[in-house]
């Protein structure tokens, strides 16, 4: 139930503006117009979030029905068996990203407990994953052109496109990420001791 | 050792080193955390929980819309 209590609280400028606006950069450089608006739209909507007041409600991930199951697995396997890149895959791809947007744009704001706030090793993962970045930075820059992959330098596409075009690969991959994307939104979401 | 290698090497080399702190994260060495404790730290911030989401629903788009 709601409790119209109202906050602005949450910071703009945490990391997470600066590495979208470098992203953004690099998906300028490779001139995909379609990446190029959805990095610039999120900066925006993250922006326009900011400045909102949102109402904090309680808000429990509601348990899912039986034709909730159902209608995922349908749908990771139709996205696993359709060719990758055709219409009805991307119109499938988009739905799942709007659905994804209400639900993160409806959570309450702050976040989920995260547990004793140790001084724990946390920056160890963005350290490996800016390290993962910077590799595919580089092989990114020594392709011949921006839409052409390198083998002498691949990116992480280059190297897993042809892997994903196996149906039984892709849908294995599809689940894990059906399944990261579940969990991080129900993460998201979940009512506890929020900050 | 050519370039390709080196550039393959360097990705094993992030998933090995991934999984050793996720592996040193559930034995609780050394204060590491696991990916899961990371993510809930990163989804404390608003601007980040967007992101987050962002980010995952774009390595689907990019590898499974084309």
């Amino acid at each position: 139930m709601a409790r119209e209590r109202r906050t602005t609280s949450g910071r703009f400028f945490d990391p997470t503006v600066p590495i979208l606006l470098i992203t953004l950069l690099v998906h300028v450089v490779r001139q995909d117009v379609v990446d190029i608006a959805v990095f610039a739209g999120v900066v925006a909507l993250i922006a326009v979030d900011h400045a909102r007041p949102v109402p904090v409600v309680d808000v429990r991930w509601p348990a899912v029905p039986w034709w909730g199951v159902a209608a995922c697995c349908v749908t990771i396997g139709a996205v696993g068996v359709l060719p990758i890149g055709s219409t009805p895959v991307r119109i499938m791809l988009v739905a799942i990203g709007l659905l994804a947007a209400v639900a993160v744009l409806t959570a309450p704001r702050g976040a989920p407990g995260a547990g004793p706030d140790v001084a724990a090793r946390w920056w160890a993962w963005p350290a490996v994953l800016v390290l993962l970045a910077l590799i595919e930075l580089v092989s990114f820059l020594l392709q011949p052109d921006p839409q052409t992959g390198s083998y002498a330098n691949p990116t992480l596409s280059t190297l897993l496109d042809p892997v994903l075009a196996e149906p039984a690969a892709r849908l294995v991959a599809l689940t894990l990420w059906s399944a990261s994307g579940w969990w991080l939104l129900r993460t998201i979401r979940r009512p506890g001791d929020r900050r | 050792m050519s370039s390709h290698v080196w550039t393959v090497a360097g990705y094993l080399a992030v998933v090995l080193l991934l999984a050793a702190i996720e592996v040193a994260g559930r034995r609780g060495r050394g204060r590491w955390i696991t990916l899961a404790e990371a993510m809930r730290r990163a989804t404390r911030h608003r601007a980040a929980q967007i992101g987050l989401v962002l980010a995952w629903w774009w390595v689907g788009w990019h590898f499974f819309g084309g």
